[in-house]
């Protein structure tokens, strides 16, 4: 549906050049929901920005549906508003002298879609009816408040039906409870109108709550491309694993890799750790590897478990209460390791305690670099 | 914005800038009359040798001086006491400054040389004749040409100067209060060498004023036999006594253009430093006021001097001497030969042309400006078109040309090329100069404005499917309707007044308002003049009020974007 090869953009100003966007493709199918995910400054909003044409990059190419809007080679830059998107901005970009009805009809009677009056009045009506905002639209729309905003521009970027719908940190500017309400929202909207949609933010919850697929991005690069699950459970990358959650990353080397339950041990600072693998290509003995393990993989508990492999004895060094959980720092050897323990579960200070790592939990990531 | 429109626009820019710049150095090497043809010379620049050229320029250096001298004695004060003291009727004071701002120059001129000439003048013949006293004033001298054009500075030195003053941190002077410095120590100590960026500012803004000022140098200056650049250069295009003389203009202008570009050059880099100085406060917050006490009496006294020295003196004496049938001093005696007949010359065909003339002026000029300004300032602000900032630069070059140079040079170039540029003796030729001269003021305007457009808006126009132009018409121009519509009210009473490069282009057929009373002024027409002057006084007031209604109600468009 979209498709994104090799795609570069630089930045000069007068002090500097700065390179945005190094290299990245991807490809999404028909009615997917696509994130781009990474830290400010790592170019998801310029990839987004060069897809809507707000951005004119210096490599590579873009495609929506068969059409291609951006080539290098072939010298094709199709202007913003002649690409059939649509498109939400972070401060909304909500027209201050509009009304609602006006900002939602905008892209209905813009450009060379020729509509009859009554027909553009259903279409927004409808386009807001989708947001739930229809007995606002004859409103002033600075009179909105934030969220209403928001859902006005979804309705304005929704209104003409477009092949790709592009969404920038929509959701970064609203309060969290108003946040969590339209992520399902938005979710469900895309899945039944089956529209393809970039939704750039920097928000993993976010991310993996929303997303069939995840592009996690650093530096201008792709690092890592999943399903929230894949990125979540199993990174591949070691920027992904502490990018996406927190985690513990544990330095080793594979030991005679003796094929139990798809299991290799890794030879670690903390004890000998059997870890799940998936399929792809097999460990050689004595290679360096990182094994990453989330908190809330490991169990903690004050007797020794019934399990027998990866069971490693700790101190608990600290701990702090959080309500749905407990954060612990325990210390094995010279590593602190980051657990998530029952809330129930007393823990008086330095106690000695059993942390239990199923291999399932245990995710082995080759580059050793942080 | 498409490519092609952006270079179109530069290109006219281009044009229009330059076009000036190029001719006066062309008509340097140009012997006599206007030609594209040769023979070319460097005779012209002989003029460069005579030790009467430099005279000319230190006379203007002089004036200027002397000018921005009166302009700050009354300026400086009042914009402290109205922004940094308890002194009543603020709103009052700074509404009437505001309407100096807009009493043409040259009212200003005549009413004074009514009441101070020394043969005619109506105080000199009061304390001669009626007081028999052995000394008369005499206005045709440079202090007296410097104290008519200072008082028409100080609505700018108030302006420029209360900017300063309110952008000032109290805690400034605050801090120098709690270390026990005294108030007037605290003024010469801390709050004056605070406000030096905002002053230098505006001397040198108002020394370039006055250097190419025309109005005073011709009302007041010539019948003193004190020449100025201005003067000079109106004079030697004037056929009235020999040939044009557009060489010798050329070669001097080159001079004269030098001096204007080098002080524009400072009063940039003044500009942009004050931006370092400027301790710009949060909201809510209120400068401290100075307490005046029983002090308020004498700052309330020298406000009010002001006010009768540029409006009651002038403006009487144009109102008295057009009612009565020649100049004299107002008595019983006066009083039975007042009449209105120098008001019936109002239906002669010439104002009744001029009337028309002014009509197109006043509505086509500041429209033309404002649209090609919205059309820079866009390209300026917005697009990411390589060399805009040169077109950003080309847009400030008319303020350091003054406005007597763009209007020989395009009286200059409409000799040589009639067939293409055919505006020769029109009201066009006017249009065009007025468009050129305020580029700069139209682009800083609409710049201001369009920086605090949230590029979002524009950017979600434009992905939801809106051509350029598109985007310009329905989101744009409605967000920056305010500044726009003030934009072009100020270029519209601006172009009311304007005589200089209206007396300048003036030929037979496309008299302004102004130019009438020019005419009549020096045909000695004195009565005729005074009447039409006030008129045209009156007509400004009106214009005035009835702009400030209407923009109030256009400017409610937008007040929601806020």
């Amino acid at each position: 549906m979209l498709s994104v090869a090799n795609l570069s953009k630089t930045y000069t100003s007068e002090h500097r050049t700065h390179q945005a966007v190094r290299g990245v493709s991807f490809q999404t199918r028909k009615g997917e929901f696509y994130t781009l995910l990474g830290p400010s400054g790592c170019g998801k909003s310029t990839t987004l920005r060069c897809i809507a044409g707000l951005e004119k990059p210096e490599q590579g190419e873009i495609r929506i549906g068969e059409k291609a809007v951006f080539s290098a080679a072939q010298r094709i830059f199709v202007p913003s508003h002649k690409r059939n998107i649509g498109m939400v901005f972070q401060s909304y970009a909500i027209w201050p002298h509009m009304s609602v009805l006006d900002n939602v009809a905008f892209p209905l009677v813009s450009g060379d879609r020729k509509l009859t009056r009554r027909a553009i009045k259903d279409r927004v009506m409808n386009a807001l009816s989708l947001v739930k905002l229809e007995e606002l639209a004859s409103q002033p729309a600075p009179l909105l408040s934030g969220g209403q905003q928001q859902r006005v521009a979804l309705a304005r970027a929704l209104a003409h039906e477009p092949e790709v719908l592009l969404l920038d940190e929509p959701l970064s500017n609203l309060d969290a409870k108003l946040r969590e309400e339209m992520r399902l929202q938005i979710r469900m909207l895309a899945r039944r109108l089956d529209v393809t949609t970039i939704y750039v933010t920097h928000d993993q919850l976010e991310a993996l709550q929303m997303s069939d697929r995840i592009a996690v991005m650093h530096d201008g690069r792709i690092v890592e491309e999943g399903t929230p699950k894949q990125i979540y459970l199993s990174p591949r990358a070691a920027y992904t694993a502490g990018f996406v959650g927190r985690v513990n990353f544990f330095e080793g080397s594979v030991k005679a890799s003796e094929s139990e339950d798809a299991t290799v041990n890794v030879e670690t600072p903390i004890g000998v750790l059997a870890c799940h693998v998936a399929q792809g290509p097999s460990h050689s003995e004595g290679e360096k590897v990182l094994v990453a393990v989330r908190p809330e993989g490991i169990s903690l508990s004050m007797e020794r478990p019934a399990q027998r492999l990866n069971v490693i004895r700790g101190v608990l060094e600290a701990s702090m209460f959080a309500g749905d959980t407990q954060d612990c720092i325990v210390r094995v050897g010279r590593q602190e390791i980051q657990v998530k323990a029952d809330p129930l579960t007393d823990l008086p200070a330095s106690a000695s305690v059993y942390l239990h790592l199923p291999p399932a939990r245990c995710v082995i990531i080759r580059e050793l670099a942080g | 914005m498409s490519y092609r429109v952006a270079v179109a626009v530069a290109l006219v820019v281009a044009v229009l800038v330059l076009a000036p710049l190029v001719t006066i150095g062309w008509m340097s090497f140009v012997p006599d009359l206007p030609t594209l043809r040769g023979p070319y010379t460097l005779s012209n620049f002989s003029v460069l040798a005579e030790k009467a050229t430099y005279q000319l320029l230190l006379n203007s250096v002089i004036f200027s001086v002397l000018t921005l001298i009166v302009a700050l004695f009354f300026g400086f004060p009042i914009a402290w006491l109205v922004e940094r003291t308890d002194i009543p009727f603020k709103l009052i004071i700074r509404s009437l400054v505001g309407m100096t701002i807009l009493i043409p120059t040259f009212l200003l001129a005549i009413g004074w040389v009514l009441l101070l000439s020394p043969t005619i003048g109506i105080i000199n013949q009061f304390l001669t004749r009626t007081l028999s006293l052995p000394f008369a004033m005499n206005v045709y001298t440079m202090p007296g040409m410097a104290f008519v054009q200072g008082l028409s500075f100080v609505p700018i030195a108030f302006f420029m100067l209360s900017a300063v003053f309110a952008k000032m941190d109290p805690a400034m002077e605050e801090a120098a209060y709690a270390n026990r410095v005294g108030g007037w120590q605290t003024l010469m100590r801390v709050t004056v060498p605070l406000s030096w960026p905002g002053l230098l500012a505006a001397i040198i803004y108002m020394f370039m004023l006055g250097v190419a000022v025309l109005e005073v140098p011709l009302i007041v200056g010539l019948p003193g036999q004190i020449h100025l650049f201005s003067s000079r250069v109106f004079t030697l295009t004037r056929a009235s006594s020999s040939v044009p003389q557009y060489g010798i203009v050329g070669a001097t202008s080159i001079v004269f253009l030098a001096i204007s570009m080098v002080a524009a050059y400072y009063y940039s880099k003044v500009i942009r430093s004050s931006y370092r100085y400027a301790v710009v406060s949060g909201k809510g917050y209120r400068p401290r006021l100075t307490e005046l006490g029983s002090w308020k009496w004498l700052g309330g006294a020298f406000v009010l001097l002001y006010f009768v020295l540029s409006i009651l003196f002038p403006f009487s004496s144009l109102i008295w001497v057009s009612l009565v049938p020649y100049i004299q001093v107002p008595s019983a005696e006066a009083l039975n030969s007042v009449s209105l007949s120098a008001y019936r010359y109002l239906r002669n065909p010439m104002v009744v042309e001029s009337v028309a003339n002014t009509t197109v002026l006043i509505s086509i000029a500041p429209t033309l400006v404002m649209l090609l300004s919205t059309l820079i300032s866009w390209i300026v602000v917005r697009s990411t078109m390589p060399g805009k900032i040169v077109l950003d630069r080309l847009a400030t070059i008319p303020l350091a040309i003054p406005s007597i140079i763009i209007a020989v040079a395009l009286m200059y170039i409409a000799l040589i090329a009639g067939p293409f540029f055919p505006v020769y003796g029109t009201v066009w030729i006017l249009v065009v100069a007025f468009v050129i001269s305020h580029i700069t003021f139209g682009t800083r305007t609409l710049n201001a404005a369009m920086i605090q457009i949230h590029k979002d808006l524009e950017e979600a126009a434009a992905v939801s499917g809106a051509p350029p132009s598109r985007v310009l018409r329905r989101v744009i121009v409605p967000l920056i309707w305010g500044p726009l519509v003030e934009g072009w009210i100020w270029l519209f009473l601006l172009s009311f007044r304007e005589v200089t490069m209206a007396a300048t282009l003036h030929i037979t057929d496309n008299a302004v308002l102004s130019t009438v009373v020019w005419i009549l002024w020096s045909n000695g027409e004195f009565d005729r003049a005074a009447a039409v002057s006030v008129v045209l006084a009156v007509v400004m007031g009106l214009l005035a009020v009835a702009a400030r209604l209407i923009g109030t109600q256009l400017g409610t468009r937008t007040s929601l974007s806020g």
